[in-house]
């Protein structure tokens, strides 16, 4: 019951960081959707560094995905999407053990904090990767 | 010069300078404007855009002109940068005329922002909801609301300061951990999910994944810059939080 409660803030969370960007409003439900996987896998992978990895690339290839069904820009998906699986718990953790003069443990989350933003960047730079394949092709036959 | 050619190169130069002003990616602005050159059949066009301003210039009647825009102010407007793809798709297609296109893009620069009080409400609700997903309660809830929508109310007067955008993400984290441990000393609840609810939606998430599509697209200034821009937001976002849980340590301790 616990998990489904919050899942389903997890969509709406999703979906009024979309509203705070100003989506257009046919892309909120895409957008809670897939944030949501994107959450939910992070939580099944225990929120190791591979786990960020994995649902970033998963959010980035679904996002590029639904942008070509709904014929949108991908960016459009893309943020509201992967906020809920980047580690505001981490930098939360980080600043209260800091706070607390545990410096040892405040850098050893932070680093891991970082690394996980980096993880997901990476991530979303392969998925991005994938599909962007096929656009220079078109821009290379527009400029001559 | 005839006047006809002049207004392609504005209304693509517009379509531009409107997708740099509403945080698109900078390679879109360059990619949309390249796309209504060559469907207005204006020759050899060039732009090179970035985050604040670009350039842009094409030959028309055998002479080459050329546009000099500076991009001071950006805000997050994606529905804008939707519709702004949406024109151009239809001018490579041939459907939509440059005057249709600069009169539909000069209406949509025009249209009225959304009111203040329903910005400051989805900010709070999307607060209050991630609070819930990070394990708050019904109370955490209502408090991340209150929180989130202060918190937000708050970068209005400091953007009317012309206030350092950096250090606006420093104060707004001091403001969103100080405002919950105040309240968290009158009504008990859980600190971890109040405090990092609230600081979910300030989390820079458009200028990185806005950095990492331009890099890919090639674009690496704008990626760099972009890059640099979150990392900064974050940090600084971090060291507010972290503020604010040092001043209420000292104020406790006195």
């Amino acid at each position: 019951m616990d998990n489904v409660v919050r899942a389903l803030a997890c969509m709406a969370a999703a979906c009024f960081f979309g509203m705070i960007l100003r989506q257009p409003k046919s892309t909120l439900i895409y957008t809670a959707v897939i944030g949501l996987v994107g959450y939910v896998i992070f939580i099944l992978m225990k929120g190791t560094l591979l786990a960020f990895f994995v649902s970033g690339l998963v959010v980035g290839i679904l996002c590029e995905l639904s942008a070509r069904i709904a014929k949108k820009a991908t960016t459009l998906f893309l943020i509201s999407s992967i906020i809920p699986t980047v580690p505001g718990l981490g930098l939360y953790r980080s600043m209260m053990a800091l706070s607390e003069n545990n410096l040892e443990l405040s850098l050893q989350i932070g680093v891991e904090t970082l690394a996980g933003i980096g993880a997901i960047a990476l991530a979303l730079t392969i998925a991005t990767a994938i599909f962007s394949c096929i656009r220079p092709l078109r821009l290379q036959r527009l400029k001559h | 010069m005839s006047t006809m050619k002049s207004i392609e190169l504005n209304s693509a130069a517009l379509a531009a300078q409107t997708i740099l002003e509403s945080s698109g990616e900078t390679y879109r602005a360059e990619e949309t404007a390249l796309r209504m050159c060559d469907a207005f059949g204006l020759k050899e066009p060039q732009i090179m855009a970035f985050p604040t301003g670009f350039i842009i210039s094409a030959v028309t009647n055998g002479e080459r002109e050329t546009r000099v825009f500076r991009v001071p102010e950006r805000s997050i407007r994606l529905d804008t940068v939707d519709i702004v793809n949406n024109i151009s798709r239809q001018i490579s297609r041939g459907k939509m005329s440059a005057n249709e296109a600069y009169d539909r893009l000069i209406a949509l620069r025009n249209l009225p922002a959304l009111p203040w009080w329903r910005g400051c409400t989805y900010f709070a609700l999307a607060a209050a909801f991630f609070t819930v997903m990070f394990g708050g309660g019904f109370t955490e809830f209502i408090m991340s609301f209150c929180i989130g929508f202060l918190v937000q109310t708050a970068q209005f007067p400091l953007a009317r300061l012309n206030f350092p955008n950096q250090l606006r993400a420093f104060l707004l984290g001091f403001l969103a951990a100080f405002l919950s441990v105040i309240v968290l000393q009158l009504i008990p609840g859980q600190q971890e999910s109040l405090i990092t609810g609230v600081i979910m939606p300030l989390l820079p998430g458009l200028s990185m994944t806005n950095a990492v599509r331009d890099t890919i697209r090639g674009d690496l200034i704008s990626g760099l810059g972009r890059g640099a821009e979150a990392l900064i937001s974050a940090v600084l976002l971090s060291a507010g939080v972290a503020a604010a849980l040092l001043f209420k340590g000292m104020l406790w301790t006195m």
